[in-house]
């Protein structure tokens, strides 16, 4: 079925480090037909396992900057509830216009990224 | 005029000696606002929080990059969990989308970490992009 193969696909880029979400939710959308919000909601929830996966590894590996973190999801915490209340109160069209708007960005930035690597740095 | 960056900031610059109480000051209110940035496109869009976080990680509180991106998944959970309550009330679970989606998506990443090492990311990211800019033109426009 077309929708495991997306959620393959986007699960493959977010292994390797390259956004998922924005692949999943825009395949969803345009080649499944998935309305945009319902899109979002399963990107929101299709996150969490595998967020949660890779957090044991990198709380074992001591990798997470514990303070940063802190900081920054009490300052937001309310404002994901806000930004999530703003979505879900537009309508379909427009969300999804804001957010190819984000994706085009995103993916200059990863172009950008792209060719900023070098042979001897292959492995970040 | 000496220049020292503030620590949570991207481009502004205090002349001066860093760590005096306005600084400190600037730097709660930039956190502060970071935190809000990042969580309000998390909610809004659902996807690409992490985008933020990792730079505001990496760029305004210099934290090394690999520790950025797993920093920013400890951000980007909780963010994710408060949205899902909204959009869960709004009535827009689709469960078994999800319960597919994931199926692929769990095998997917199992397979991309096993390619992480294999594959030039130069490449894939490139093209990523590419393919990105034009979902996100088809988005807008078709």
């Amino acid at each position: 079925m077309i929708i495991i193969l997306i959620g393959f696909l986007s699960g493959i880029l977010s292994g390797m480090g390259v956004g998922g979400g924005m692949v999943l939710i825009p395949a969803l959308t345009m080649l499944k037909g998935v309305e945009q919000h319902v899109a979002q909601t399963v990107n929101l929830f299709y996150f969490i396992p595998t967020a949660v996966a890779a957090l044991i590894v990198h709380i074992k590996n001591k990798n997470i900057e514990y303070r940063p973190a802190l900081k920054l999801v009490a300052s937001g915490i309310l404002f994901s509830l806000l930004g999530a209340w703003l979505a879900v109160r537009l309508p379909s069209e427009v969300l999804r216009r804001v957010f190819g708007g984000f994706i085009i960005i995103a993916g200059i930035r990863e172009i950008v990224s792209g060719i900023k690597i070098t042979k001897t740095a292959e492995n970040k | 005029m000496q220049c020292v960056p503030l620590r949570y900031s991207l481009f502004l610059c205090h002349p001066g000696v860093g760590g005096s109480p306005y600084h400190k000051r600037v730097d709660s209110i930039m956190t502060i606002i970071y935190g809000a940035l990042t969580g309000l496109v998390n909610g809004f869009l659902a996807s690409g929080g992490g985008i933020v976080a990792v730079l505001v990680l990496e760029r305004a509180m210099k934290v090394e990059t690999k520790r950025a991106h797993a920093t920013a998944i400890a951000i980007i959970l909780p963010f994710s969990l408060a949205s899902m309550i909204v959009y869960g009330f709004s009535g827009y679970i689709d469960y078994r989308l999800i319960w597919t989606s994931a199926i692929g998506g769990i095998a997917g990443a199992v397979a991309g970490a096993k390619l992480l090492g294999r594959l030039p990311k130069k490449y894939i990211k490139i093209g990523f992009g590419v393919v990105m800019i034009i979902a996100g033109g088809r988005m807008i426009f078709g």
